[in-house]
Formats: C-alpha cells, sequence, structure tokens
C-alpha cells in the first residue's frame, strides 16, 4: 500500500498536512512529490501495491498542472486539497473524481479521517493482494 | 373489449409467431393478432417454430412450454438469438413459480398461463412492441461512450442496453453487483453519456466518510455552525446541481441521515447545517453498492423508502466468473493499456497464462484481473512476454489446489469403503444416498469444467437447460 503526496508547499499548509498522513501510513509507504513531473513519473511505475493519491494544490496553476495527469490517475483513488472554494476550482477538482474534496485552509483533520477510512476499506476488501506485510503499518 | 382492440392498433405492422402444439389456441390467437392489423405465423412444434424463427424475422413470440418434441424454455434463448432477437412472451398451461422465474430469467418478456383471456395476451403484446419501437429511436450503442467497459458476452450486451437507457432519462440509477465489476465506471458512463455530462459529476464515498463528517459534507454548513465549522462549506450536494451526484457504496450512508436525504430526494431542496435559507439543487442521483439493501431493510439498517426512491432504474452488473468469455478481451486491452500507461513495449502472454486466467474465478471481479495483470507484468520486467509464473502466488496455488482436489476427487469414487454390520443401510436408502452423492459430484464437477456457463454445460451433459436448472436448484450447494 502506498501513499502519494504531492505538495508544492514545503511549509505552512503542505507540512500540516505531511503531519496527518504520518501519523496514518508509516515513512517506508509514503511517497512525497514536489513536482509534477517527479508525480508523473512515479504513477508510470507498475506497481505491486494499491495506492492512493493525496493532491495538494496551492494555486490555481497546481490544479491545473494535476489536471494535465489526470489521465494517468483514473484508476487511483485521490484526495484532492483545493486552493480555494470557488466554482472553477470544485469544478476543476471534480474532474478528478476525487474520493474526497477538502481546502487548502482547513486543518486537515477531515483529510486524516477520510484517509483513515480509506486505508482500513483498502485492507478489508476481499480482493488479491496479501495485505500480510502492511497491516501493521497502518496506525490507529 | 373495444378498449383493447383500440389499443392494439398499432401504427406500425409487425411480424408475430405462434408456438402452441394447440391447433385452437393457435387460431384463437391468430385471429386477435390479425383483427389488430399485425402479420401472424403459427407452428404446432418447437421443430418448425424454430424454423420460422430462423428464416423470417419476428418481433414477438408466443412460446408454449410443453411442446410434444420438447420443452419451449429450452428453444428461448435460440429464439432469442435469432437476427430480429424477438420478445418472447411464454405461454404455458401448467403454472410454476420456478418455471416463470426460469422463464424471466432466460429472457422472456413475459409469462402467461392457460386459459388466456384477451387481455391476458393483448396487454404484453402492446407493450412488448411499444418497447421494441422505442428501442430503435435510441442512441445506438457503438456511439456510447464506455471508456474501460468491455465485453460481447449476453450479460454484458445487457448492460450496454440499460447503460443507454439510464443516460437517456433522468431517473435515479442504482448500479449492483460485487465488488470489482465496474459500478463506478457505469455511473461515469451514464454521466458522460447524459445531457448532464458538461456539468460537475460529484463523488460521495459513503464508505470512506466518518459518520461524524457526512452530513456536513453533503448539504454543506455555514460558518460558526458547529466547532471548528470557521468558514463557510459549499456541500456536495449543491456543487452536483444541474449535473450528477454519485453516491458510492451508498449502503453505508447512516441510518440517521438517510431521512434528511430522503427529503432533498423528494424536493430538491435542503438547508445547509447552520443554515436558515432553503438550497435548491437540480442533480441526477445515481448509486451504486455491493451490498443486499433489501435484506439491510429488513434488518432495519436502510430505509425502505429511500431504497424505494433509490430503485428507479436498476443495472445490475455480473461477476466476472459469470462471463468469463470475457476475460480475453479484457486481459488484451488491459495489457496493451497498462503497458502505454507505462511506457514499455507491449506484451505478449503465453497459452497457459490465458487458460489460468480463464480458469481462476475472481472473487475481486475485473478490478482484480486488471490489478493481476499490473502485478504480473511489474513481475516481467523487461521480459516480451507473460507467462503462467508471473501470476501472483496466490493465484497460482489456488488453480494448482482445485486441479489436484479433482484428482483426489476422482481418486476416492474409485476406492472401497470399509464397512461394519452396525448401521448397515437398507438396499433402496443406499441406492437412493449414492445417486444423489454421485449426481451433485457431477454437477459440481460440471459448473468447474465449464465455468458456470450454462450453454456449454448443456452441451457437455446432454441435459436441458430447464431440467439443469432443476438440478441445480435441488442442490443448492452447487457452486456455480
Amino acid at each position: 500500500m502506498k501513499v502519494l503526496f504531492y505538495t508544492k508547499m514545503k511549509e505552512g499548509a503542505g507540512k500540516r498536512l505531511q503531519r496527518v498522513i504520518k501519523g496514518l501510513v508509516s515513512e517506508d509507504n509514503i511517497e512525497i512529490h514536489k513536482s509534477i513531473i517527479s508525480l508523473s513519473l512515479s504513477l508510470r511505475q507498475p506497481k505491486n501495491d494499491k495506492t492512493i493519491a493525496v493532491l495538494m494544490a496551492a494555486r490555481n496553476k497546481d490544479l491545473m498542472d494535476i489536471l494535465s495527469i489526470s489521465d494517468l490517475l483514473h484508476d487511483i483513488s485521490t484526495i484532492v486539497i483545493l486552493p480555494d472554494s470557488e466554482d472553477d476550482s470544485i469544478r476543476k477538482g471534480h474532474h478528478l473524481r476525487p474520493r474526497y474534496l477538502s481546502y487548502i485552509d482547513s486543518d486537515f483533520s477531515d483529510v486524516g479521517a477520510v484517509l483513515g477510512n480509506m486505508l482500513r476499506s483498502f485492507l478489508s476488501r476481499t480482493e488479491t493482494a496479501d495485505y500480510s506485510d502492511f497491516t501493521d503499518q497502518i496506525r490507529s | 373489449m373495444t378498449y383493447f382492440f383500440q389499443d392494439l392498433r398499432a401504427s406500425v405492422v409487425a411480424n408475430i409467431l405462434i408456438i402452441d402444439d394447440d391447433k385452437m389456441i393457435c387460431d384463437s390467437l391468430s385471429k386477435v393478432v390479425k383483427r389488430s392489423g399485425h402479420n401472424v405465423s403459427s407452428a404446432l412444434t418447437l421443430n418448425e417454430g424454430l424454423k420460422e424463427a430462423l428464416s423470417t424475422s419476428f418481433d414477438v413470440v408466443f412460446l408454449d412450454v410443453n411442446m410434444p418434441d420438447g420443452n419451449g424454455l429450452d428453444v428461448l434463448p435460440r429464439i432469442r438469438e435469432t437476427s430480429s432477437s424477438p420478445e418472447v412472451i411464454i405461454i404455458t398451461g401448467s403454472g410454476d413459480p420456478n418455471g416463470a422465474e426460469l422463464a424471466i430469467k432466460s429472457g422472456a418478456w413475459d409469462y402467461i398461463e392457460k386459459p388466456l383471456s384477451i387481455k391476458d395476451v393483448t396487454l404484453p403484446l402492446v407493450r412488448s412492441l411499444q418497447y421494441r419501437e422505442e428501442k430503435k429511436t435510441r442512441k445506438p450503442l457503438v456511439s456510447l461512450k464506455k471508456e474501460g467497459i468491455l465485453g460481447n458476452s449476453s450479460q454484458m450486451k445487457t448492460c450496454f442496453d440499460l447503460l443507454a437507457k439510464a443516460a437517456d432519462s433522468d431517473v435515479n440509477v442504482l448500479v449492483t453487483g460485487e465488488t470489482g465489476t465496474g459500478k463506478e465506471l457505469f455511473a461515469r458512463a451514464s454521466h458522460q453519456n447524459s445531457s448532464r455530462s458538461n456539468k460537475n459529476f460529484v463523488v460521495v464515498d459513503c464508505a470512506a466518510l466518518p459518520d461524524t463528517l457526512i452530513e456536513s459534507v453533503l448539504f454543506g454548513h455555514t460558518k460558526g455552525a458547529f466547532t471548528g465549522a470557521d468558514r463557510v462549506q459549499i456541500g456536495l450536494i449543491e456543487q452536483a446541481d444541474r449535473g450528477t451526484l454519485f453516491l458510492d457504496e451508498v449502503g453505508e450512508l447512516p441510518l440517521s441521515l438517510q431521512k434528511a436525504f430522503l427529503r432533498v430526494l423528494q424536493e430538491h431542496h435542503f438547508r445547509p447545517i447552520g443554515s436558515e435559507r432553503e438550497i435548491k439543487s437540480d442533480f441526477r442521483l445515481i448509486s451504486s453498492t455491493n451490498r443486499n439493501l433489501d435484506e439491510m431493510v429488513q434488518g432495519g439498517r436502510f430505509r425502505k423508502d429511500l431504497l424505494f426512491r433509490l430503485h428507479s432504474f436498476n443495472i445490475e452488473l455480473p461477476p466476472l466468473r459469470e462471463h468469463a468469455e470475457d476475460i480475453k478481451e479484457l486481459v488484451i486491452y488491459y495489457i496493451a493499456k497498462l503497458c502505454e500507461h507505462y511506457g514499455i513495449g507491449t506484451k505478449g502472454f503465453s497459452p497457459e497464462l490465458m487458460d489460468a486466467l480463464v480458469a481462476y474465478d475472481w472473487p475481486g471481479n475485473v478490478r482484480e484481473l486488471v490489478n493481476t495483470l499490473e502485478r504480473a507484468i511489474a513481475t516481467a520486467r523487461n521480459e516480451p512476454t507473460l507467462f503462467h509464473k508471473h501470476l501472483p502466488i496466490h493465484i497460482r496455488v489456488k488453480l494448482a489446489r482445485a486441479m489436484v482436489s479433482k484428482e483426489v476427487r476422482n481418486n476416492d469414487r474409485s476406492k472401497g469403503n470399509t464397512i461394519s454390520a452396525e448401521g448397515f443401510p437398507k438396499l433402496k436408502d443406499f441406492r437412493e444416498t449414492t445417486f444423489a452423492k454421485a449426481e451433485q459430484q457431477y454437477l459440481q464437477d460440471l459448473m468447474w469444467l465449464t465455468k458456470g456457463n450454462m450453454k456449454e454445460a448443456c452441451q457437455l451433459s446432454g441435459v436441458s437447460r430447464s431440467r439443469l436448472y432443476e438440478l441445480i436448484k435441488k442442490y443448492k450447494n452447487i457452486q456455480l
């Protein structure tokens, strides 16, 4: 199981969300990407693990960058953080079919709660993957 | 009487076929149909009827079950597979709820019992012809956007037909099926092919949203509505205005919220938390679930009135094991797509790999198949061909165990049993028990071998479809 975290923000909201994610998933299972190229290269790698992408758009340009690689995200469960709650940003956000939408000014406790549920749900599905190496890595 | 004749006078002349061994029934029905302005042919045996159906395009076929040369239900699929794919109305003298169930499951339009009244016959005839007329004017399937949704089996063709109907209307749709069958893909396709396609498709993951959050996420809230609400939030229902609201895993919607959501469905008005103002949202609702909502209603975990609203139109997606004939097409498509996605050269696959993929029962359905192909490609790395060895271990083990179990069962049958006087059965009881066990084992093996494909099972066993269904029902634990 992997969590891909995309943010261009080294401090502030980026750091805040990173803390929330690290509280749920061991560092070995988090990939942090600070550029869209890095993220798209990672998405193009064959995966042996289930993946959740947490995508933070601090500005409209970041959102457009994420949209430019939306084809690479269509099979991945995503949580998208929007720069604002304007209609245009919301419309672009929904284009990514996210499991959850939050906003840059949130404290991200909501994102943590949703991400936790998604991780638990992945574990309980009756699908192929052998998750025995991951169960001890989910922190309650 | 006059009402029904007026109702029958359709604007289009249809071709009707009557297959019944009772000449009087054939003549009376023919008169009724001719009076309505349609063409009619009749046949007194199944053989004759099938020849007629193959040589002429019919719109509706009245088919008797108990015929001198066989059971009408056995030829129903063949009639449906003719080029005109007529609607079949089953007529029978012996009322049988199991037979009715089998008829409908086999694709019959309706099931009516003798003795017939004109009303019994005319209403299904009128409705089936109306349905065929409307079907002709519907958008052809080939122009439907259905990216990633594949299949040529009869089950998937039925689903595509339902998808086209769903896309053409604003009715609430409930997409059901096991996990991994593509429910969200169908929901998206319904939206993309609808008049709302240029508006938001808003996903509500009812399983991912905690109970403490779901109400404010759906309805939105005002600043200060509750502790932590430090700004206004627009709810997902409002964000779906003039678009589509997709409730994924709707069975997880908390009972406490179902009443409020039902009101929104009924009135399309709602009030964000903390607000005094009602907001209107014109959204189209699509829901999905892998749960049995009827059972949840009975268990008091889901509201019956809400289910009634969600269920206006149902698309039930079959598990992959029930349309295994689509696996090859899916494998070819997804291997190519995955290789393109990863920017690597396309990979071939060995026949043994394909055999294994077709033999596996895919409890996780298409999603599991795609994940498996991903893992196989990752395991193969730079190798140009995917082999059996590239499959995940647990799949190879399961297939191997299934093969070994079959051999062990075969060997067990030839072993003798140790006997004693104590508990020695009567010959009659022994015969009945032994025969039942052997018959049950035979059916289990047949289903395993044919992967639940009924057509193949009938051909292999030489047993008619109706008889096979009877036997499967008799031994309830036969796994299809």
